[in-house]
């Protein structure tokens, strides 16, 4: 029998491994004598949560674990129980064939960046297996390069971060305000909120952005749809219905959120738009033929004459990175859609971009990478660049949308200013 | 995230009464196009019409008799209806004198593609290779019959003799640098079938797979029109077919070469001149146009017919715009429009051609990459290459290519293999996004023969570099 003789072997070489040995020989041995023991043998690997005083712990079980003589700490095992952290670092492989001879390696991996601590997550966008602190690393580093190479901001600015309470804005104000102090931007920062007036939806969100600014101790102004147009999203879906009412909304929040930003008297605005809002929008645009709107879209920073700056720092970040990083930093976000929910149209958009990113990771990023490259060509009529004859907005009618959508509500004729025929009547 | 104006507006067509005319003679209508109701007579002429206006156009630029090659897949599909509208407009009665035919002659193409999925020992092949032969005939018209690894010999390079492969490798284990590409120019002396196979067996997903056998097949395409000193190349592309084109290029990241790849006019290429005359018909009106000519069908499969489809992205594609053209009936025309309205890019010269694709492309996207996509840390050891990519990167490759460059340039060993550092310089992002699905491939002499020429003028240009006056200067 080779395999005792080895083990024989082994022991005689005093390398205090007997424990292990003893351990592991009864049921190696057996194996070899076809003795197979089911039940041990039928259980590669199980995790276990374990419940006691301070919370669960992971275990590790079953056989694979019984060839780890010792555990991270060095210390010797003895049970084929192991926790999760304690797996000794290294790729430890085993290749294993199932009845229908498929093969595949199990591994212990580790992070593909540093080389040195387990690799936790799969990056959704290139697919690299890297562990927690080269993860952080590469995601605050990605948005800090955004910032610095497009120059968004410069020393002394007063910057608003738009915040909704949702997973988007509180990581956008997290990093904001941790990218500040690691290198030195010089920018004061504030949160700036809308009160849309959706019940069950924005008055909870709103909670989180009040427990937020203490976490984050910056200051923060709300202002409400109600205080500036008179009219809460309540009360306008109530008058036109649910289809349209997020036209109102968009508008509106447009609006709202420069004349928060001269309220505060902040020169700057950054908002939580993500990679994945970027691409569904330059499709959206292809699909709608809206020529004007598609090379605007990409544009990473965007300034109204006279008015306020306002830029998209999160513009190449993915947004289940959002997400990972929300849930690992155990950032405090609300995450419910918003009552008055979103049209099918862009649903089928949403779903065509999940669709190409589970085929390859990169879509999203070529996506805008494409749009960005479009250019119009000379000659396409474009809408002309103007100015709200009543509230000074920019604007490309005489009237400005927001102006336009609350003549509406206030005339009894909410369907003024929506669709494609409609007159301005005077 | 709720957005304005999302809705298109063909959500507000009212369906009216039931009782409609035809749109142009107000006799009982048989066929609906979108939103327009005709009768047989009428449809065909509209259908007709929007062909010979795309075809005014090229005469009013070139009214001489000129060559024209089409590509014609052989299907029940839009380029048979092409043979059949050319053959049509490019007739001149004996009654019609001083008539000039617009082509002088016409040849027609097919690349059969049926080694790609492994179907050129079926029974069906010969048969389904002489029907189409057969089409070309009743018209005619000289029939060029050429298989997809046809691309591999040498007759398809610039100087007609160039036999050498590009052979690349991906190592997957490298996960840091997921771009770096060994590459190396040799000779293989196996044939093009086996060539074209380790092609496809060296790359792991479809969507990479279907690019490059749509590059390989284009620039056989090409090739082929100029030797045989065709100066347009007639492409069957319907605007249901351009649209979902339009979006599965968007979405492989190939929008600066967008506006080229699906214009109805590609002059690009210099001598040969892309035209894609069917490209205002929608695929249900070649469908009754073909219905009603009598053609019969022939089933001509592609890589991923019958897959499901999130097998590629241009599967995956093409079931979402024709189910969403289904719900919107403008769909197709709107993505068309749009795309038509973008500008192509200006400079093209053969320094900033991808090899592969043959496809301009943007110099400084590399940098661009490599900063939204952090891959390293400072504290992992390939930082300096990554930080440094772009300078350290040429030392390197400099250094180790030079000798090699110009030592072949002068001929003295062309037995031995020249390897390629820079491989990635030369091909667009798309195609450097392809590459990270490979594992080993051989790429066609048409590719290695362009990166030789390549190499050398870039050591070239490094030696004499420091003379170039900059801008910032």
């Amino acid at each position: 029998m080779k395999l005792q003789e080895k083990v024989i072997q082994l022991r005689k070489l005093n390398l205090e491994l007997d424990f292990w040995l003893d351990h592991l020989e009864p049921n190696l041995v057996a194996a070899y004598r076809s003795e197979i023991d089911e039940d041990f043998w039928g259980r590669i690997v199980k995790i276990d949560r374990v419940f006691g005083s301070g919370g669960g712990d992971n275990y590790v079980t079953e056989w694979s674990i019984s060839f780890f003589p010792y555990d991270s700490k060095r210390s010797s095992l003895s049970s084929n129980r192991l926790e999760l952290e304690d797996i000794p670092y290294g790729i430890v492989s085993v290749p294993f064939k199932t009845d229908k001879g498929f093969k595949r390696n199990t591994m212990v991996r580790l992070c593909v960046i540093c080389n040195k601590e387990r690799a936790i997550v799969k990056r959704p966008k290139t697919g690299q297996q890297v562990c927690r602190e080269c993860f952080y690393y590469v995601f605050e580093t990605e948005i800090h390069n955004t910032i610095t190479d497009n120059k968004l901001f410069k020393k002394g600015d007063k910057v608003a971060i738009a915040a909704s309470g949702g997973k988007d804005s509180t990581v956008l104000a997290y990093v904001m305000k941790l990218l500040n102090q690691r290198y030195q931007y010089g920018l004061d920062l504030f949160l700036l909120s809308i009160d849309e007036g959706i019940t069950g939806y924005r008055d909870d969100s709103l909670e989180t952005v009040k427990r937020n600014q203490q976490q984050y101790e910056l200051p923060l102004k709300i202002v409400s749809y109600s205080e500036l147009y008179g009219w809460s999203m309540d009360q306008i879906v109530k008058e036109v219905g649910l289809k349209n009412n997020c036209t109102f909304c968009g508008v509106f929040r447009r609006q709202a959120l420069d004349r928060g930003a001269v309220i505060l008297d902040v020169d700057h605005i950054v908002t939580g738009h993500n990679a994945d809002d970027i691409a569904e929008t330059i499709l959206m645009n292809i699909l709608r033929g809206d020529i004007a709107r598609l090379p605007r879209c990409t544009e990473i920073c965007t300034t109204g004459d006279g008015s306020i700056q306002r830029s998209k720092p999160f513009k190449y970040t993915y947004e289940k990175e959002i997400v990972m990083y929300a849930y690992f930093k155990k950032l405090d976000y609300f995450s419910t859609e918003c009552v008055y929910s979103p049209n099918a149209y862009r649903g089928h958009v949403r779903t065509f971009i999940k669709d190409l990113e589970s085929i390859r990771p990169s879509a999203i990023i070529d996506i805008i990478h494409s749009g960005e490259a479009f250019e119009v060509k000379e000659g396409v009529k474009l809408p002309i660049q103007g100015v709200c004859k009543r509230c000074g907005y920019m604007s490309s009618n005489e009237l400005c949308k927001a102006c336009m959508l609350l003549e509406g509500l206030n005339r009894g004729l909410p369907k003024l200013g929506i669709g494609k025929n409609f007159k301005q009547k005077e | 995230m709720c957005s304005i104006e999302d809705v298109p507006n063909e959500v507000d067509v009212k369906i009216k009464s039931i009782t409609k005319k035809c749109i142009k003679c107000k006799s009982t209508p048989t066929i609906l196009i979108r939103h327009s109701t005709y009768c047989k007579q009428c449809f065909q002429h509209a259908f007709v019409g929007k062909f010979r206006k795309n075809m005014d156009k090229l005469r009013s630029v070139n009214s001489k008799g000129e060559k024209v090659m089409v590509g014609f897949s052989g299907g029940p599909s839009s380029s048979r209806a092409m043979l059949q509208l050319l053959s049509d407009y490019n007739e001149v009665l004996p009654n019609e004198i001083s008539k000039k035919p617009l082509f002088s002659e016409v040849l027609v193409c097919h690349i059969d593609e049926s080694s790609i999925f492994g179907l050129d020992d079926s029974d069906d092949h010969d048969v389904i290779l002489s029907q189409v032969e057969q089409v070309a005939q009743n018209y005619n018209y000289s029939f060029i019959g050429l298989q997809i690894d046809d691309i591999y010999s040498p007759d398809y390079t610039s100087n007609g003799s160039y036999n050498k492969v590009l052979e690349v490798t991906f190592d997957k284990s490298k996960q840091q640098d997921i771009d770096e590409l060994h590459a190396k120019i040799c000779q293989q002396e196996t044939s093009t079938k086996k060539k074209l196979q380790s092609l496809l067996d060296g790359v792991s997903k479809f969507t990479a797979k279907e690019d490059l056998a749509w590059h390989l097949k284009q620039c056989l395409l090409i090739n082929t029109a100029r030797k045989n000193g065709c100066t347009k190349l007639l492409l069957g592309d319907c605007s249901t077919r351009l649209s979902i084109k339009i979006i599965s290029l968007t979405s492989k990241g190939r929008g600066f070469s967008l506006p080229l790849e699906t214009s109805g006019l590609n002059s690009s290429f210099g001598d040969v001149t892309i035209v894609r005359p069917m490209k205002d018909m929608l695929s249900k009106e070649i469908g009754i146009y073909n219905k009603f000519q009598g053609f019969e069908a022939t089933i001509i499969s592609s890589l991923t017919s019958m897959m499901p489809p999130k097998s590629s992205i241009d599967r995956l594609t093409e079931e979402f715009i024709v189910k969403l053209e289904r719900d919107f009936p403008s769909t197709v025309s709107t993505i068309s429009r749009t795309a038509a309205k973008l500008t192509p890019p200006e400079f093209i010269d053969s320094d900033n051609r991808c090899i592969i694709c043959l496809m301009p492309y943007q110099k400084d996207d590399k940098i661009w990459q490599s900063r939204i996509t952090v891959m390293t840390t400072p504290s992992s050891s390939t930082i300096v290459k990554i930080q440094n990519s772009t300078s350290e990167n040429s030392i390197i490759n400099s250094s180790t290519c030079s000798g090699a460059a110009t030592c072949c340039s002068s001929d003295c060993c062309t037995s031995k293999d020249l390897n390629i550092c820079s491989l990635t310089d030369f091909l667009c992002y798309a195609c450097r996004i392809n590459m990270r699905d490979i594992n080993s491939i051989t790429l066609p002499p048409y590719v290695s023969e362009d990166v030789q020429k390549r190499s050398g003028r870039e050591n070239l240009k490094k030696s004499i570099e420091e003379y170039f006056l900059n801008d910032d200067d």
